[in-house]
């Protein structure tokens, strides 16, 4: 068998720049709210109320950061399911934003469980409700995670000179493929039919027997773009080049995910002749709007041959889409969502710190690996003859 | 039924389309009612807000007292809670002169867990925390097992199952039918100390027998209204009302196990007009058509394995 590894380095380089040091303080902050959530309770640190039991936990640090994890599952489909390499590059830095999102989604499950000093009770054979849609969340996403961690297993071998596990790892690479695909697959539909369940609570304009397939839909259209995303940020903080045309191609198979969302989002609502909903609450008709606009948006950048072209609108077209799945998933499970009367809710300062540290969790961490560990190609190739590096302090390097 | 038909096939579509395999697996109906099925009949018409069942319920239970007032003199919980199970509520509307009726009118309504014939909260429970009792049909709350993720609270269509956020180490509420009094052959505390039975028990059947004999009757006739249970020779007569000619909970989302009469209409006392199909039969469904003894998932991974061995093999590792 052939290897065609392309040759990847740790860029070297500074850790403690002072955007690093910033974002370490976000995250130490976090830690701090987070042990005092643990010893005073969720009602003490949050602003959940018996009407509002899910909130932005839920919704920002484990439905949309695992839709933002997805990064490495569309490359995965692309690349060995398709056979299409030329975005191999592009692998391991989405398989670090992937498994950072997915670890601190799991973890988010840990911190906004009410009792999770039982959480064990999930894996008790005699516990099992097959029928529970959060059961099948909990196991697919916990798996998932693992499996992201066993797909990061060659950078490790490569930094410390383990070549020789290559090819036993090389063996049984299919199989941690194939579950790396089906498991997102599963609870990614699987995160949208969370909301089935709840029925009228929910405005028709989210409430579908298709909303499964829409979350997932969705989740493969923020995994595109977080890799342009991805790409964008370690140009503009990392000091790389751009790969433009890698980002172009990717925007072209992208679009038609998203065409094919957008199509089944609208059919779906006509079909149920939902879309009355827009005028009957305010802000539910807002927010849809929002939503909507920021998938057609790109959808239109993209169609356009020259605008796709342009980097800065790629850009921005990636910000839009993962906007708009935020979006959605903030729609569907907050704002679409009618409590018995009488409660409101707006997250806590802790909730909104602590939802910020995970973020920065997620940076911090990228950055370090990516000067420590052999994610990106060497720079030399990379980095366009003459171009100074921005002035960006993470791009310092010595 | 057409529905039904409809909304079975939108989920089969989704679920085949989600696992890429076609084989729908029958739509899940909804649960029946199970044999020995207790029941509860809250007859709003009769119930004077005298709140005697809230204080009987707190006793049975061992709940502490709520206070939402600045001069704590009473328990006076807003909502059911983590430390309520059981709340009388008021509808009021313009001068609120007559007592069960809609407009210049009031009425009260005693709200708490109404142990659905398919409930939501036994279907989204991941560690199986709520469960139904296969015989009368009581929906317990099992603490020992719950992780505390708050699927119950958001996805009751009664809203009842309550967290106790003033706990850091919290967990659900609910009434549980006094399910430790059945069990020593007493009644519930609320229908014990209901003055009126307004609170009535006895078996899901004969509940519903006699809300129907009530909906019958000519209102403004006088009526031998029983306390406590049918047979309870300790009855007293009253004037018929005007009732809203339906009995809440004899199909609303599959059926419930306390059935509530009310002389305004439900939508008024926070008692939704739920659709007969249970919510939780439309969410198994979906799961089951996509996860069908793991068929789908299994076959997914099995040709993605087939495929990306091969393209590894041809093509290399990255
Ligand atoms: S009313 Fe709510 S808590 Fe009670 S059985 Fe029905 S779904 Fe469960
Ligand atoms: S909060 Fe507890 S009882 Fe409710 S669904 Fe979650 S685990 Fe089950
Ligand atoms: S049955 Fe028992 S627990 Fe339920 S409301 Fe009545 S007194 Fe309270």
């Amino acid at each position: 068998m052939k290897r065609q590894r392309p040759a990847t380095e740790p860029m070297g380089g500074n850790i403690l720049t002072r955007p690093f040091v910033f974002l370490s303080l976000l995250v130490l902050i976090a830690v701090g709210l987070l042990l005092f959530r643990f010893v005073y309770g969720l009602g003490a640190a949050t602003n959940l109320n018996n009407g509002y039991p899910w909130g932005l936990w839920v919704v920002l640090d484990i439905h949309i950061t695992a839709a933002i994890g997805c990064g490495a599952y569309v490359l995965a489909v692309i690349m060995y399911i398709a056979n299409n390499r030329e975005f191999h590059t592009l692998l391991r830095p989405a398989l670090i934003g992937s498994t950072f999102a997915y670890t601190l989604a799991n973890l988010a499950a840990f911190v906004d469980i009410g009792r999770w000093w039982n959480f064990y009770q999930i894996m008790l054979p005699w516990n099992i409700n097959l029928n529970s849609v959060m059961f099948e969340i909990a196991i697919c996403m916990f798996l998932y995670m693992i499996v992201l961690w066993m797909e990061l297993v060659p950078p490790v071998l490569e930094k410390f000179g383990w070549e020789r596990f290559h090819k036993p790892y090389n063996k049984v690479l299919f199989i941690i493929v194939a579950l790396g695909i089906v498991l997102p697959t599963m609870h990614q539909s699987g995160l949208g039919a969370l909301i089935v369940v709840a029925g009228e609570k929910i405005s028709p304009l989210w409430q579908t027997p298709w909303i499964g397939f829409l979350f997932l839909m969705s989740a493969i259209v923020m995994g595109f773009a977080i890799v342009l995303f991805e790409g964008a940020l370690t140009v503009l903080g990392l000091g790389r080049r751009l790969e433009l045309h890698l980002y172009r191609r990717l925007a072209k198979l992208g679009r038609w995910v998203l065409a094919s969302y957008l199509v089944v989002r609208f059919a779906d609502l006509a079909y149920r002749d939902a879309l009355g909903g827009i005028m009957q609450n305010p802000v539910q008709g807002v927010m849809f709007c929002i939503e909507n606009m920021l998938f057609l948006l790109p959808l239109l950048i993209m169609l356009h041959p020259r605008w796709r072209g342009n980097a800065r609108l790629l850009f921005f077209s990636a910000i839009c889409l993962v906007l708009a799945g935020a979006v959605l998933r903030f729609n569907a499970l907050i704002i679409g969502y009618t409590p018995s009367a009488g409660y409101v809710y707006f997250p806590s300062v802790i909730e909104i710190l602590v939802s910020v540290g995970l973020l920065a969790v997620e940076v911090v961490g990228f950055t370090y690996i990516v000067k420590r560990f052999p994610i990106l190609p060497p720079r030399k190739k990379t980095i366009a003859p003459g171009s100074a590096p921005p002035a960006s302090g993470l791009a310092s390097h010595v | 039924m057409s529905i039904k038909r409809r909304d079975f096939l939108k989920a089969a579509v989704t679920g085949s389309a989600v696992a890429a395999l076609p084989g729908p697996a029958e739509a899940r109906p909804n649960l029946e009612v199970p044999p020995n099925a207790v029941g509860m009949l809250y007859d709003a018409t009769l119930c004077i807000g005298c709140k005697a069942c809230m204080v009987g319920c707190k006793e049975a239970n061992e709940m502490p007292v709520e206070s939402s007032d600045v001069s704590p003199i009473w328990d006076t919980p807003m909502d059911t809670s983590g430390k309520t199970k059981n709340i009388i509520k008021v509808y009021t509307d313009g001068t609120a002169e007559v007592k069960d009726r809609e407009t210049d009118g009031f009425s009260f309504v005693k709200r708490h867990c109404m142990h659905c014939v398919d409930p939501g909260c036994i279907s989204v429970c991941p560690v199986t925390a709520m469960r139904k009792d296969p015989d009368t049909g009581v929906v317990t709350y099992h603490e020992e097992a719950c992780i505390g993720c708050r699927y119950c609270v958001w996805a009751c269509p009664y809203n009842i199952p309550k967290w106790d956020f003033e706990d850091a180490f919290g967990k659900i509420n609910k009434c549980e039918f006094c399910n430790h009094l059945l069990a020593e052959g007493k009644l519930p505390a609320c229908v014990d100390r209901c003055p009126t039975g307004a609170s009535l028990f006895g078996t899901r059947e004969e509940m519903l027998e006699e809300a129907h004999r009530r909906l019958a009757l000519e209102p403004g006739d006088t009526y031998d209204y029983p306390r406590n249970t049918l047979d309870d020779p300790n009855r007293h007569e009253a004037v018929v009302p005007h009732y809203v000619n339906k009995v809440y909970g004899e199909t609303q989302g599959g059926g419930t196990q306390v059935m509530v009469l009310a002389g305004v209409p439900f939508g008024k006392l926070d008692l939704p007009e739920i659709a007969e199909r249970s919510f939780a039969s439309v969410s198994e469904t979906i799961q089951h058509t996509v996860y069908k003894g793991l068929i789908a998932p299994l076959a997914l991974l099995g040709g993605l394995m087939f495929i990306s061995r091969r393209n590894i093999e041809k093509g290399g590792t990255e």
